[in-house]
């Protein structure tokens, strides 16, 4: 049994394929150092990552699979489940020996004309065409037919496009990133929509809460690596307000400033002003290195005393729209839990009581 | 914002309940996206959830009637005019003000905005148009709006609405006229189709000056959609899918919802009394409106004259499956497409997946279990060289059927036994 350690990393990953080819052999297990290794093994190799030689592999890897696919490669890297790299290996191996898809051969006019990616779509491109080789012009407009429907319409030389295209399909080899009887072609799409769908819940579950100086901020703590991938949006959609957003668990997040995202790390936890000392005397800072604090002393939310004096009525009021909004003769609280796990719970300022606020004694 | 004060909760909590039972949650359907002038964007393709209530149902927008005072006196509504509850209205500059506060901190995707009617419909409507007008211009909101077209309001107000909103919609509530006559004398289908057909005309107007000029404002660009009561009234499962599917022939229906009849005004001897919503129906009639729009399936397959209701303990697909045993076994290597699509326990995901995998080597019940395929159901249905498990075809629909039902039957075997510890009664 041939193993290959490399250091988890994406470029490390891609350097273990390029030395396999090297040394002309297939590793049936590629993991970590400290994965424990099966008790039987014939040599164990330790990859030394090089940017060079994943960069050769990379874009060998970028023309011959799909970007739909490639896209599901680099996310499903950020899975924690260790037997994935063996699978993505033995996937980059099997892809760059394999001979390209026709779908990505942008250099034919057919192939640019209509919609790919669909598993569907020759189906559909062929009804279109034999149609309208017996049809009048009219069935253009049908949109009753899915084979209408799904192709880009509104050109007239469509049809020549898709016929071509469907004799060169009908020749040319499949792309192997489809090859669903793979076991690593299984395990990329299962890992990838694993992630996807984490960054996903990111967008869903991110809650922001209005600091003092205007700041909205947020914690985060997803099981993937999944920050990057989601902060685009946030970025593109809230693009008037400054934000952050921080990764509770990898201790770094994104500072929106109003004009540019900036990656930065929290050194020590925001902590509220003591509601007894007056403002003008500084604070007692803990003593001691200078490092970020451990994901259990960052709180889940802004403390009340740091926010901005609408935020906790704002907070009510969603509070009051989420319960009002729920009708009581159709409870599901199953349902509840399997769209929204418990772990986003207490981010979410619907799913929590309101927060205790020191009473301000009164003025006499 | 120092005008959201505590009323505002007592009058968001009345609107938000008055608001519930329309189940229209969708965000997506359209991309908007922010040009650095304005806030937020739509994303297209899936929708964003924000939240989940406890009913299950997911929370993307803010949904909100502007006002529960209404002049209609709707047996199946809630908030018809001779039911003492309380009342409230929202005025312009709160709903403003709390869907762009919401929308900031990432609570919702956008706003659904409904209205009972007062004074008239087209009294109500401008101010649902004032609303939407006020967030895109002043605000410069880029995020989802979806407006209820008041049933009657004018043509002008429609195409207004349009240039806002990002879905419009009418509810249909009852899908045959004589029902609908019946439950609620003041209403017909002639005002809730007019609406409709109005929007429809918008969206093809903008369509078609579009390919003649070049800026022209995007209309009602997600679509319509509309909701059916299911429950209040006698119609069978037959006479609602095919007015679903007679809507869906119209290019711009996006989504026809099915609404649970909820027993709310229990006075009403006109109204069914029911203990509980009708949930198993309301959840095989969107298993059948799937069917027709991802399935290829036509709604008079699904139920046809003969079987006018769908069966509550299969679901429609296994139902059709059982009805046409000559169909199978489907041989998953050779089949096209649509006939994997009506193998009962593959999906449109599997039947794709399956498409692609087949042109590698021949697919065995191990690669299709992999695949995702619920071979416990499919194995009736489909033949791939070497299944053990005799097919429909060699058996008999009822045998499959009793086989398939077993299983989803209580865990429980006979002889175990059980105590009812819920009952109430001392011992």
């Amino acid at each position: 049994m041939v193993i290959y350690l490399f250091d988890g990393t994406f470029d490390g990953m891609l350097t273990a394929v390029f030395d396999s080819f090297v040394q002309k052999e297939e590793p049936e297990l590629v993991c970590r150092p400290e994965e424990p290794l099966p008790l039987f093994y014939d040599k164990v190799y330790t990859v030394v990552t090089d940017v060079a030689k994943s960069e050769r592999v990379w874009r060998k890897l970028s023309k011959v699979i799909s970007r739909g696919a490639l896209s599901a490669f680099t996310a499903a890297f950020l899975t924690n489940r260790p037997d994935y790299p063996t699978h993505a290996v033995r996937f980059v191996r099997r892809a760059v020996v394999a001979p390209p898809s026709i779908e990505n051969d942008f250099s034919d006019a057919s192939v640019r004309t209509p919609h790919r990616n669909r598993p569907d779509y020759p189906t559909h491109a062929a009804r279109f065409v034999r149609r309208a080789e017996v049809a009048p012009p009219s069935i253009e407009n049908d949109f009753s037919d899915a084979s209408v429907r799904t192709p880009h319409r509104n050109r007239p030389d469509y049809p020549t496009h898709a016929a071509r295209f469907i004799r060169r399909a009908e020749v040319a080899p499949p792309s192997i990133e489809n090859d669903f009887s793979d076991a690593s072609v299984l395990a990329l799409y299962r890992e990838s929509r694993r992630v996807k769908s984490e960054a996903h819940r990111m967008l869903q579950f991110v809650r922001f809460q209005k600091a003092l100086d205007g700041t909205y901020f947020a914690m985060v703590d997803p099981l993937f690596d999944v920050l990057p991938m989601a902060i685009s949006h946030f970025r593109d959609r809230f693009s008037d307000q400054p934000f952050i957003i921080y990764d509770k668990l990898r201790a770094y997040g994104y500072h929106f400033d109003g004009k540019d995202l900036h990656r930065m790390t929290l050194l020590t936890p925001p902590t509220p002003h003591h509601p007894e000392i007056p403002p003008s005397v500084p604070q007692i800072r803990p003593i001691g290195p200078i490092s970020p604090p451990p994901p259990t002393l960052l709180p889940d939310k802004l403390p009340p005393s740091l926010l901005d004096p609408e935020e906790l009525l704002f907070q009510k009021l969603w509070r009051t729209y989420f319960n009002a909004i729920a009708i009581p003769e159709r409870t599901n609280p199953r349902k509840q839990r399997q769209d929204m796990p418990i772990r986003y719970w207490k981010y979410l300022p619907e799913l929590t009581p309101e927060p205790l606020t020191i009473p301000t004694p009164p003025s006499d | 914002m120092t005008d959201m004060t505590e009323a505002t909760l007592l009058k968001l909590k009345i609107l938000a309940a008055a608001a519930k039972y329309d189940v229209s949650c969708s965000s997506s359907g359209t991309v908007r996206r922010n040009d650095g002038k304005g806030v937020g964007n739509t994303v297209g393709g899936v929708g964003i959830c924000h939240s989940f209530a406890a009913d299950g149902r997911c929370i993307a927008l803010l949904k909100v009637m502007l006002t529960n005072y209404c002049k209609f006196d709707c047996a199946y509504c809630v908030n018809r005019r001779s039911n003492d509850i309380p009342r409230a209205t929202l005025s312009v500059d709160e709903v403003v003000g709390i869907t762009m506060e919401f929308y900031r901190r990432n609570y919702i995707e956008g706003l659904f905005l409904s209205s009972g009617v007062v004074r008239d419909a087209d009294y109500t409507m401008e101010r649902l148009v004032r609303i939407a007008k006020e967030l895109r211009v002043t605000h410069r909101f880029n995020g989802y709006i979806h407006l209820k077209s008041i049933p009657g309001a004018s043509r002008e107000l429609v195409n207004l609405a349009g240039l806002y909103a990002d879905r419009m919609s009418v509810n249909i509530e009852i899908p045959d006229e004589k029902s609908l006559r019946f439950l609620a004398p003041e209403k017909d289908h002639k005002s809730v189709y007019e609406p409709m057909h109005y929007i429809r005309q918008g969206v093809l107007q903008c369509n078609e000056d579009r390919k003649h000029m070049v800026k022209v404002p995007r209309f009602v660009p997600a679509g319509q959609s509309t909701q059916m009561i299911v429950g209040a009234s006698p119609d069978t499962d037959r006479s609602i899918l095919l007015s679903s599917s007679a809507l869906y022939a119209m290019p711009t229906m996006r989504r026809v919802y099915y609404s649970g009849y909820v027993s709310v005004n229990t006075y009403d001897s006109r109204l069914p009394v029911l203990k509980q919503p009708p949930l198993v129906r309301e959840n095989r009639l969107y298993q059948a409106d799937w069917l027709m729009r991802f399935y290829h399936f036509r709604a008079d397959e699904i139920a046809d004259a003969e079987h006018p209701n769908l069966d509550l303990e299969v679901d429609p697909k296994l139902g059709w499956a059982l009805r046409h045993p000559e169909a199978f076994p489907v041989d998953v290597n050779r089949a096209p497409y649509e006939m994997l699509l009506r193998v009962p326990g593959v999906g449109v995901k599997s039947a794709a997946l399956i498409v692609n995998a087949r042109k590698f080597r021949h697919l065995n019940s191990e690669h299709l279990r992999k695949i995702g395929v619920t071979m416990k159901r499919a194995r009736y249905f489909i033949t791939c060289g070497e299944l053990s498990v005799r097919s429909i075809a060699d058996t008999s629909p009822e045998y499959v059927r009793q086989q398939l039902l077993s299983r989803t039957k209580g865990k429980d075997s006979p002889l175990q036994l059980s105590f009812d510890f819920t009952s109430t009664t001392d011992s």
